[in-house]
């Protein structure tokens, strides 16, 4: 209870016949309310009242309060009290406060004006008879107030008066048993002094002792200085002694307020100052205290009074309670009197408890109401409420006669003259429907005449205001202050208030309260709802049984009439509450937004909406209702006046406020409700929101719920034909102003919608209600799609559809999208149109169809569920818009392809067409789309996985193809032909400007969400007889010129009528020397074109047209690729031919040479091996002589020699020069080694190849030849190894084992299950799994079981084509050539005898004998074949020049020793040329050298002969004689060989023993033979020992 | 004249990212054709269904802070007119139920009156003559979240599938026993009703 503006209030009695409380009041009024009072509760804990507001009332100013006050007849007020009442201001002011107080009429706040006088309850002396506590609202405390100036006055007048008054105000005795009724009223009563100042009184001190302003030892004080003074007492101190009672419970009853000089008006102050001043003065502080103690007199003598009243009810309540299950006992009762605790709670401000009083009446109620129903009978317990209300009565009534009267005439006029008629109730009933003042509640329900509609009602009311004073709520507060206001108002003028005057602060509301009614207030509608039903429908029925002449016709029309005033009156009543609670709740604190959601091009502004009391009277239509614009409020406390002001006030409130949001939501959830009642009611006259009239698009599993008959009864009740919509539109029962008003007439009927939804738009906003802002939005944007107002519709719209799509409200989003739609139609926004609205929904459409179908495959087993597309024609005619609209657009729609079709899938393998090379593939696709879709083209691209998509083949559909919804298969054909493994990877629909895509990533396995190409796979394969092209790499190879390739096209079955061929490099490096192409066959081109590309006239069928073509490569390749398309027409159109053929160009052998240069001749010698790990056939070589030079060759083999990799072929040529040849600058010298061979690899492929063709001839798998022959091929080349190879050259055969454990199904994927050439199969027979990979496998497995070996047969030198290879041999030039010859003299001296005779050539000799022999040096200059070109300068220099030669001999010193010129120099002349020179090519005997040597062998043994060196002689410097051997070049000119003749040869070389004897016994040294004697063979000459 | 009592109007279930599952519409009685028809079309339902989502947003977010909703009946959502007014409930999971319910939606005439068993026409009668108390809906929602239950256990239902852990939309509930189930008690509730 934190507020500090409780409208709760404590009524204060004050009696004051000396006319002081004019001057109290100036001190007394600031101080109130009381503040911080402290109450012990008797079942909880310590209540803290902060601000308990005192009604001060003066007594017996109203006569029925002071009647109740004490307990004297009300209609004769107390004479006494009459006589007291001396103060003339008193009646003047009215009851305005007062009558509060009256019975019945309990809070100020409820007061009407009016009521004063009219409703004053005539059975208020009743009340008394009944003895029902809690009606009364009597004063807590009572305080007299009295002036004594002077001890003697109190003496002689004052005492007297005093007594008198408490004779008749206060119980006869304090510890009294009193009765319980007047427990109830329980009061306290106070005794106030006012000292005047310039009295005796006021000279007197305060406390005897004037030093003890202690207020708690207040009593004891006093007592002790009334001892102690004696007879001087103080005035206080008479009083207190008199009247404040002996005991020791004995309460100080007694206060003394001084009034300060200056607050007492001049008038009545005192001439005359007493003789005896005392020297007292009072201070400001001791003033205050005396305040402070009065105040918390007030306090404490308030709360015990109000203790002992809730005391005493809460006893009643326990004993009614315990009652409960008596006969005759009446909740009714029971209900006064817990309600009469519940107002006194209210009253001290504890509203807390009070509201939990009512909810425990509330529920209390239900119970009774429940065992009613369940009982029967209304009397059966609890007492009888009444079983209708007669104001409904009426009500049906009027609205009933109304309705039968209008049938005849028109509605509107009775309309208006209802209202006329009707004013007064009407306005009742209209904006106030709930309010405790409305009727007498409290006497009906005592009176037990009160129905239960009533009953709620009042508790209801009671609540709210309950709730509103706990939430400080804006009017109430505003209540307060003008009451404190006007307290302070009645302070007499001119005196300063001694206590500044509370500010009004501008304290914040409890919003969580106010949140709070509203939260009961939307429960409370929809139960009370029900209840006027029933209590109409209770009413009427009463009401027929009285009068049942009616037939039963008449009865059935006034029936359903009946029903619709129910209706009518049900409406009304529940927005009158919502609006009454709205109106209640509003405050300043809670900022709504203007409407931020004004639309872009509104015609009227909505951002200052006012509230709905004036919107009844829409601006546009001002002129029909006029009246009622400026009608004040009817009821001031309830609407305070000012509220209109606030929508602007909302800038400067705060914001941020603790239950902010949820008063929000509530108040959004009141305008909501409002608007439900609004709209149901417009429904009833075919005013739609515009959401009956929503297409409902494409959501499954409602539309099957919707037949379900609940009761046996439901199946016979046909609908009734509208012939009574007349009546039914009638406003009749409908008594609220607004919602007649908007009843009324259809343009305010839309108006008041559509402002209460933005109401309530707004509020969810503040309350950050998301969905609810949307649903409201959506609302609004149907509403205007409704009204035609299409702009506006469009932008909420635009706002709304985002957020239900996003979170799967596909049956709103769709249904909006088809409104958008529309709107952009009208609005003529033709892109949004497209690209936003039509694009979207068709594809939410598709996706709800979709998912439709997915979940009807989901539950195909069980009961077949018919579901229709509901409503399809909604959205059909949509796509026609969106290609027509689209055409006019400048940019592509472009729309996935996801977003339409489903289960997009290639079906089956491509097929081929017979006796073409094209192919198709069939697309099959699921159209989501409600209608028919047009596509001109769909296209397909496949792209190669491997190359990264570097290939491309786009399939087409060739006609236009129509997709119907549902399943559809598309036939794509494709020109061109491009074997391979291929991966679809987009399909294109267009039509008109709107393309349909889909992409994805070739190699990513398939998007698993997206059901499109989860098999994008497509394998594409060459048939047998299809145009083919194939690249041969030339058969006969030249390494020194250029090496061609050979381009076979093939045409197979295609007769060719004009083709284009374009060939381009596939290899890095390799250029294609385009313009040396030839065409060999007989077939030419037609044109010639550079770049590669050449053109072909007809070429029949099966035949073949071959392009030569050298190339080059930049570096060593293996293979070189070449990329082939050829663009060719037949008959049956023109087809596109794609192939990368690549050729290996590596060279199968190896030749070395090595040259031995001889005098003659040159002796070269070539070595022929294999590079790769295959054998080769050498068939035979040739060397080609060239101008100079000539070969000669032995007896070639008679057999191809095989060449193996470890075995090279060696080939000796011998070369000679021609005779005669003049070696000239251009003379040719090359000789050219051609070498006839075959590699065994190649012949084992073409083997299998042939092999393979020929048993796949005229098999039903013809057609896969050449994807068999390849994938064989490829098998073999990885599958043979050089062993195989070397086996298979030697043994003349092959196994096939080693392709025995291929797998052959997964070398032929995507080839499908049929044969889709071979008409000679039966079906079932490739459905079962026998596919075209298992016929190939089988085929493969069944031949090489056929052939376990492959004979590779030994070719014949002449039926073979052998590959040739020409390799350019050039003879090294080779400046000089010396032929160094050591002869042995003869003649010859040997062992043997003549040495000329020795054939072997092996002369022997003795050691130690003295050979003679001759060193002859020849030379010569025929190899000097160095080109001027090549080596020019040196070559000609050479052979212009003498050359200077040196020899030497030598040998090793222990084999020879050598004598003669072992050292020595010669010149060779240079050539006779025609500018001089001496010699000739060669050596003559003149130019020859003998040298005399002479030899003597050293040792014995085979003895080689003496080393010879020739070395050239540099010109520079002489030196080079010893160092370097005969190949090193001289100083320039070119280098020499020497031909060593002796090189090989040796000589035998013995002993010179002619007889030996030996001793065999093994004495000699080591053991060995001891010779005993040997004999010398004499040779003759000189024997040197 | 025959009493109008409270029926089901809609039941709608709606998964954690707050797309619905489930809904199925209920046909109330309608006095003025005497036929049964549903009050408002499936769109508008849906939209009340939706907008009671603030509704529990916000009572999950105070029922965490305070610790109280461990029951996760929230009671009245939202009183949609005088006519209907939206239940609600949530599982742990953050499925929400939501009964849209019409407090007029049937009639007891005398002889559907006299045909009912004793105690439970008694409660009928009560809960006509008193209106709809919240624990009134407490069989509904317990029904329903058996319903929920039984096709969890389905190991053919995946949750994720209808309400991806991290994201937003889903599929909708497809389990024609779960619709089944929603139909019967969406029939059979009526106040006073406590097994389903």
């Amino acid at each position: 209870m934190e507020q500090p503006f409780s409208s709760s209030k404590v009524t204060v009695e004050y009696f004051d016949p000396h006319d002081v409380y004019k001057l109290l009041a100036p001190g007394l009024i600031p101080r109130l309310p009381l503040r911080d009072l402290h109450w012990q509760s008797h079942a909880g804990p310590l209540r803290s009242i902060n601000t308990l507001h005192v009604e001060l009332v003066p007594a017996g100013t109203d006569s029925s309060s002071a009647a109740a006050a004490v307990a004297s007849p009300l209609t004769s007020p107390n004479p006494k009290l009459a006589t007291l009442q001396r103060v003339d201001s008193a009646p003047s002011r009215d009851d305005g406060f007062q009558t509060a107080s009256i019975g019945g009429r309990v809070g100020a706040s409820e007061q009407s004006e009016s009521a004063g006088q009219t409703l004053r309850p005539p059975g208020a002396g009743k009340e008394r008879r009944h003895q029902i506590p809690g009606l009364r609202r009597t004063p807590y405390l009572k305080v007299l107030l009295v002036r004594c100036d002077d001890n003697d006055t109190y003496k002689s007048t004052t005492r007297s008066e005093i007594r008198e008054w408490i004779k008749t105000n206060t119980p006869p005795a304090q510890g009294k048993v009193v009765s319980n009724a007047e427990n109830h009223d329980a009061f306290e009563w106070l005794i106030l002094h006012v000292v005047i100042p310039n009295t005796v009184a006021a000279t007197q001190p305060r406390f005897a002792g004037a030093k003890a302003p202690d207020s708690s030892t207040d009593i004891t004080k006093s007592s002790a200085t009334s001892r102690w003074r004696g007879g001087s007492s103080t005035l206080l101190d008479k009083l207190r002694s008199d009247f404040n009672g002996s005991g020791k419970s004995a309460v100080d009853r007694i206060r003394q307020i001084r009034i300060g000089i200056n607050d007492v008006p001049y008038d009545l102050l005192p001439r005359v100052v007493p003789a005896v001043p005392t020297g007292y003065s009072e201070t400001e502080q001791d003033s205050e205290n005396a305040w402070a103690d009065l105040i918390g007199k007030f306090k404490e003598l308030i709360l015990s009074s109000f203790d002992t009243r809730v005391t005493q009810y809460e006893e009643d309540i326990k004993e009614k309670d315990a009652q409960r299950g008596l006969p005759g006992w009446n909740f009714c009762t029971f209900f006064i009197l817990k309600e009469g605790l519940a107002r006194g709670f209210e009253s001290v401000g504890l509203v807390e408890d009070a509201l939990v009083g009512y909810d425990e009446l509330s529920v209390g109620l239900d119970a009774i109401i429940q065992e009613q129903a369940i009982a029967g009978s209304a009397e059966a317990h609890g007492g009888a409420l009444l079983q209708y209300t007669e104001e409904l009565k009426a009500l049906a009534q009027k609205a009933l006669d109304q309705i039968s009267r209008g049938k005849l005439e028109f509605v509107d006029e009775e309309a208006v003259d209802l209202q006329s008629n009707e004013r007064t109730q009407a306005d009742n009933f209209d904006d106030i429907p709930v309010s405790s003042t409305k009727k007498p509640y409290r006497e009906l329900i005592l009176a037990n005449n009160v129905s239960l509609f009533d009953f709620r009602c009042y508790i209801f009311a009671r609540q709210i205001s309950l709730l509103l004073r706990l939430g400080n709520a804006w009017s109430t507060r505003e209540e307060l202050l003008a009451k404190l206001r006007e307290q302070q108002e009645l302070v007499p003028r001119g005196v300063a208030p001694r206590a500044p005057p509370p500010k009004p602060t501008d304290e914040s509301e409890n919003l969580a309260q106010l949140a709070e009614i509203c939260r009961r207030a939307l429960e409370f509608v929809p139960a009370v709802s029900s209840l006027i039903s029933k209590d109409i429908i209770a009413a009427m029925t009463s009401m027929e049984n009285n009068d049942g002449s009616e037939n039963a016709h008449h009865h059935k029309s006034v029936d359903s009439v009946l029903l619709e005033v129910t209706d009518n009156i049900v409406a009304s009543f529940a927005f009158s509450v919502a609006q009454q609670i709205l109106a209640q709740t509003s405050t300043k604190a809670l900022p709504i937004p203007p409407s931020t959601l004004a639309p872009p091009d509104g015609h009227e502004p909505k951002a200052a909406i006012p509230e709905p009391k004036t919107m009844m009277h829409p601006a546009r239509h001002s002129s029909l209702h006029t009246q009622p614009a400026v009608r004040p409020p009817p009821s001031p406390n309830v609407f305070p006046g000012g509220r209109m002001g606030f929508p602007d006030e909302t800038a400067n409130a705060q914001y941020i406020k603790n239950g902010l949001e949820e008063l929000a939501a509530r108040r959004a959830q009141l305008y909501t409700l409002s608007r439900n009642i609004l709209e149901e009611g417009g429904k009833k006259r075919g005013w739609s929101d515009g959401w009956s009239s929503v297409p409902i698009v494409g959501e499954s599993g409602l539309a099957e719920m919707e037949d379900i008959s609940l009761d046996d009864e439901a199946t016979d009740a046909k609908p009734v034909p509208e012939t009574e919509s007349s009546i039914q539109a009638s406003v009749a029962g409908v008594d609220n102003m607004l919602l007649r008003t908007a009843l009324d007439h259809k343009d305010d009927f839309y108006r008041l919608y559509e402002t209460l939804t933005d109401k309530a738009l707004r509020h969810y906003t503040v309350a950050n209600y998301t969905n609810s802002v949307e649903a409201n939005m959506a609302d609004l944007a149907v509403l205007k799609f409704h009204l035609c107002e299409y702009g506006e519709a469009a932008f909420y719209f635009y706002r709304t559809i985002p957020y239900f799509g996003e979170s799967g409200w596909s049956l709103l989003e769709l249904s909006t999208l088809v409104m958008y739609a529309r709107c952009l139609k009208e609005l003529r926004r033709l892109d949004d149109y497209a690209n936003k609205a039509l694009r979207q929904l068709l594809t939410k459409v598709a996706a709800a169809e979709k998912d439709r179908f997915q979940q009807k495959s989901l539950v195909r087993v069980g009961p077949k569920s018919k579901i229709q597309f509901p409503e399809a024609s909604a959205i059909s005619g949509f796509l026609a818009d969106l290609l027509t609209v689209s055409a006019s657009l400048d940019k592509e729609v472009r729309i996935p392809l996801a977003s339409f079709f489903c289960d997009v899938e290639l079906e089956g393998t491509p097929v081929y067409d017979d006796g073409q090379d094209s192919f198709s593939l069939r697309l099959r696709l699921r159209s989501l789309l409600v209608d028919e879709f047009e596509a001109p083209v769909i296209s397909l691209r496949l792209v190669s996985p491997a190359t990264g998509g570097s290939k491309e083949i786009w399939l087409q559909t060739k006609a236009p193809v129509t997709l119907k919804p549902g399943r559809n298969k598309v036939q794509l054909h494709s020109t061109v032909m491009m074997a391979g493994d291929y991966e679809a990877d987009q399909i294109r629909l267009s039509s008109s400007n709107v393309l349909l895509h889909y992409e994805r990533d070739p190699g990513l396995p398939p998007d698993k969400l997206l059901d499109i190409l989860k098999s994008p796979r497509v394998t594409l394969y060459q048939r047998a007889n299809s145009f083919d092209v194939r690249l041969v790499g030339t058969r006969d190879v030249r390494l020194d010129k250029n090496n061609t390739l050979d381009l076979e096209l093939l045409t197979g079955w295609n007769a060719v009528t004009s083709c284009e061929v374009k060939i381009r490099s596939a290899t890095g490096g390799l250029r294609l020397l385009m313009s040396e192409a030839t065409v060999p066959g007989p077939t030419k081109p037609s044109k010639r074109a550079d770049g590669g590309s050449f053109s072909f006239g007809p070429i029949p069928v099966e035949s073949s047209v071959a392009v030569r073509f050298p190339y080059t490569v930049e570096q060593d390749v293996v293979n070189v690729a070449v990329k082939v398309e050829v663009t060719y027409s037949t008959e049956k159109g023109s087809f596109t031919f794609y192939k990368t053929s690549s050729v290996p160009i590596a060279l199968a052998l190896g030749v070395n040479v090595q040259d031995v240069f001889k005098h003659n001749a040159l002796f070269s010698r070539f070595t022929v091996s294999t590079v790769s790990a295959s054998p080769l056939r050498l068939f035979k070589s040739e060397l080609q002589g060239s101008e100079i030079f000539d070969s000669h060759f032995g007896v070639p083999p008679g057999a191809p020699v095989l060449v193996f990799q470890k075995q090279p072929a060696g080939l000796l040529y011998k070369i000679t020069r021609k005779p005669g040849s003049i070696l000239g600058p251009k003379t040719k010298k090359t000789m050219y080694l051609k070498i006839y061979y075959n590699i065994v690899q190649e012949e084992i492929e073409a083997l299998f190849e042939q092999t393979l063709r020929q048993d796949l001839d005229g098999t039903p798998l013809r057609d896969y030849t050449k994807l068999v022959v390849s994938e064989a091929l490829v098998r073999l080349q990885s599958g043979l190894s050089g062993y195989d190879l070397e086996k298979a050259a030697i043994l003349g055969e092959l196994e096939t084992k080693f392709l025995a454990d291929v797998d052959w199904e997964k070398r032929f994927p995507g080839l499908g299950p049929a044969i889709a050439t071979g008409a000679s199969k039966d079906s079932s027979d490739e459905n079962d799994g026998n596919s075209i990979a298992a016929k190939l496998a089988a085929f493969m497995r069944s031949w090489l079981h056929r052939h376990p070996k492959i004979v590779v047969p030994a070719p014949d030198a002449v039926t073979a084509q052998p590959k040739s290879i020409l390799i350019p041999v050039d003879v090294p030039p080779v400046t000089v050539v010396h032929t160094a010859d050591i002869r042995f003299q003869k003649p010859l001296q040997s062992v043997t005898g003549n040495a000329d005779d020795d054939d072997t050539g092996h002369p022997t000799f003795c050691i130690n004998q003295l050979i003679p022999a001759t060193l002859h040096l020849q030379w010569t200059r025929i190899w000097d074949t160095a080109g001027t070109e090549s080596k020019a300068g040196k070559g000609a220099g050479a052979r212009a020049e003498d050359l200077e030669f040196s020899y030497e001999l030598s040998a090793q010193s222990d084999t020879w020793l050598l004598g003669g010129r072992r050292k020595g120099h010669f010149v060779i002349p240079a050539v006779a040329t025609a500018n001089g020179g001496r010699g000739g090519l060669t050596s003559t005997p003149d130019t020859e050298a003998d040298i005399p040597l002479m030899l003597i062998p050293l040792r014995e043994g085979w003895l080689s002969y003496p080393a010879i060196e020739v070395r050239e002689v540099k010109a520079g410097g002489g030196g080079g004689g010893v160092d370097g051997d005969e190949d090193i070049k001289g100083g320039g000119h070119g280098h020499c060989e020497t031909d060593c003749r002796n090189l090989g040869e040796t000589v035998l070389v013995v002993a010179e023993r002619k007889k030996v004897t030996l001793s065999l016994d093994a004495s000699g040294l080591g053991g060995g033979p001891l010779v005993l004697e040997c004999e010398r063979a004499g040779l003759g000459g000189r024997v040197v020992v | 004249m025959a009493t109008a009592i409270p029926s089901i109007a809609c039941i709608g279930v709606i998964g954690r990212n707050n797309n619905p599952l489930h809904i199925s519409i209920f046909p109330s009685y309608d006095p003025s054709t005497k036929s049964f028809a549903p009050v408002r079309n499936p769109l508008q339902f849906s939209l009340l269904l939706s907008s009671t989502l603030d509704v529990f947003e916000l009572r999950s977010r105070s029922n965490t802070t305070s610790a109280l909703g461990l029951s996760g009946d929230f009671g009245l959502l939202h009183a949609v007119d005088e006519r209907l007014a939206a239940y609600g409930f949530e599982t742990n999971t953050g499925t929400k139920f939501v009964v849209i319910v019409d407090m007029r939606g049937r009639r007891i005439d005398g002889s559907v009156a006299a045909g009912l068993v004793n105690e439970s026409r008694e409660k009928r009668l009560g809960a006509a003559a008193v209106g709809l108390r919240e624990g009134e809906m407490k069989p509904v929602f317990k029904a329903m979240q058996t319903a929920y239950i039984k096709l969890l256990q389905n190991p053919f239902f995946d949750p994720d599938e209808h309400s991806p852990p991290a994201g937003r939309g889903g599929k909708k509930i497809t389990s024609k026993r779960f619709a089944e189930d929603m139909r019967r008690i969406g029939e059979n509730w009526t106040p006073g009703v406590t097994n389903l």
